[in-house]
């Protein structure tokens, strides 16, 4: 390999690990938090607003017998909530759009979506 | 019902099946571990699927999150181990290893199907589909590990079988990043979305995820994990092998 050509690998590798750097963050600021009730195998709210690229937490109360299961393809998100019982997840943060995630044991009915907005029609939804 | 039962059985079973054929094919005596592995590996799982209510309450609700992410860290660790050392497949140690590295991906893929199973069946909700469901899941997983046995094994692919062991390992591994984010202690955004060209929730798409850990909007950090991840057991191998060559060239 030439001396130019290691060159140019090692600018392009570098700039990959910065952008992919720059992504991480370790942060403890004040997050807001949304509850979404499953009950009967439905989301309560259906579809929630949250601001853009801004971390959220969704606890999720579940109120049937059954478990379910969270999981979404657009957020990357899966975790199990017991019957009966709550469990939390954290969202974000999130480009501007509509994320979909379901109950994978209630697939059909157990549907919802995160809208991701600007946060100005965040603030003008409030 | 039916359909979401297959669905859920391909999706957490097919790991299982996967590895457990590619270890039959990189180690020349399976018998020894595998019934070893899949027994203890269900009693295992069925221990902590009893004290998943314990487990889930530890380190404020994450416990779960953790054993699965100390889980990952050991499978990484064997098929690293299997990748950097060609011997080890012959030795003693690879078939207890080997047994360890089911027991960890039976707990971190069974456990929630037995979750959805044990809900379901005690309810006696469409406990005939669940029991369909269950046949034709395992039937496919089956053929599907069968075939890469019958493929590989005869034809001595170990290569192929290493490389096919590091990368299914890499794209498990990687999940950690997703763990990690979702309990709030890393932040970070995703890079791309190929959701247009391959989405991970069309049957190809989930079937990529499973085999080489295809994400369609990966974060950045599942991207570094990744890389990482693939990266280091390929350089270690490198500096092994040379270390090896010239150490043989000294001797002559």
């Amino acid at each position: 390999m030439s001396k130019v050509r290691r060159h140019e690998l090692k600018n392009i590798m570098q700039k990959f690990m910065m952008l992919v750097l720059l992504t991480l963050s370790f942060n403890a600021i004040a997050i807001d938090e949304i509850t979404i009730t499953i009950r009967n195998h439905l989301f309560y709210p259906p579809e929630i607003d949250i601001p853009e690229h801004k971390k959220v937490k969704i606890n999720f109360i579940n109120q049937d017998d059954t478990p379910e299961e969270i999981d979404s393809f657009d957020l990357n998100r899966e975790k199990v909530v017991f019957a009966n019982s709550r469990s939390s997840i954290f969202v974000g943060p999130l480009e501007a759009g509509r994320y979909r995630y379901f109950g994978e044991y209630h697939p059909n009915t157990a549907i919802g979506f995160v809208n991701v907005v600007s946060t100005e029609e965040h603030q003008d939804a409030k | 019902m039916l359909s979401n039962t297959v669905v859920l059985i391909l999706k957490d079973a097919l790991p299982i099946f996967w590895s457990i054929a590619i270890l039959i094919v990189l180690i020349p005596k399976w018998q020894h571990w595998l019934y070893f592995g899949i027994v203890s590996g269900i009693i295992v799982c069925l221990l902590v699927f009893n004290n998943i209510g314990i487990i889930s309450q530890y380190a404020d609700g994450l416990g779960f999150e953790f054993l699965k992410i100390l889980l990952l860290i050991i499978a990484y660790l064997i098929a690293v181990a299997f990748f950097v050392n060609n011997q080890l497949r012959y030795s003693l140690l690879a078939g207890l290893l080997a047994a360890l590295f089911i027991i960890c991906i039976i707990i971190l893929n069974a456990s929630n199907l037995l979750l959805f199973y044990v809900s379901f069946w005690r309810l006696n909700e469409q406990t005939h589909s669940l029991f369909l469901g269950l046949i034709l899941g395992i039937g496919i997983c089956t053929s599907i590990a069968t075939l890469l046995v019958l493929l590989l094994k005869p034809l001595q692919k170990v290569k192929v079988a290493r490389y096919l062991f590091l990368v299914f390992v890499v794209g498990q591994f990687s999940h950690i990043a997703y763990l990690l984010q979702q309990t709030d202690l890393v932040t970070s955004q995703q890079i791309w979305n190929s959701k247009q060209f391959i989405s991970d929730e069309n049957e190809i798409g989930q079937f990529l995820a499973t085999l080489i850990g295809y994400e369609s909007s990966p974060t950045g950090l599942y991207i570094l994990i990744y890389l990482i991840a693939l990266i280091t057991p390929n350089l270690l191998r490198l500096f092994i092998n040379s270390m090896r060559k010239g150490k043989k060239e000294s001797m002559k």
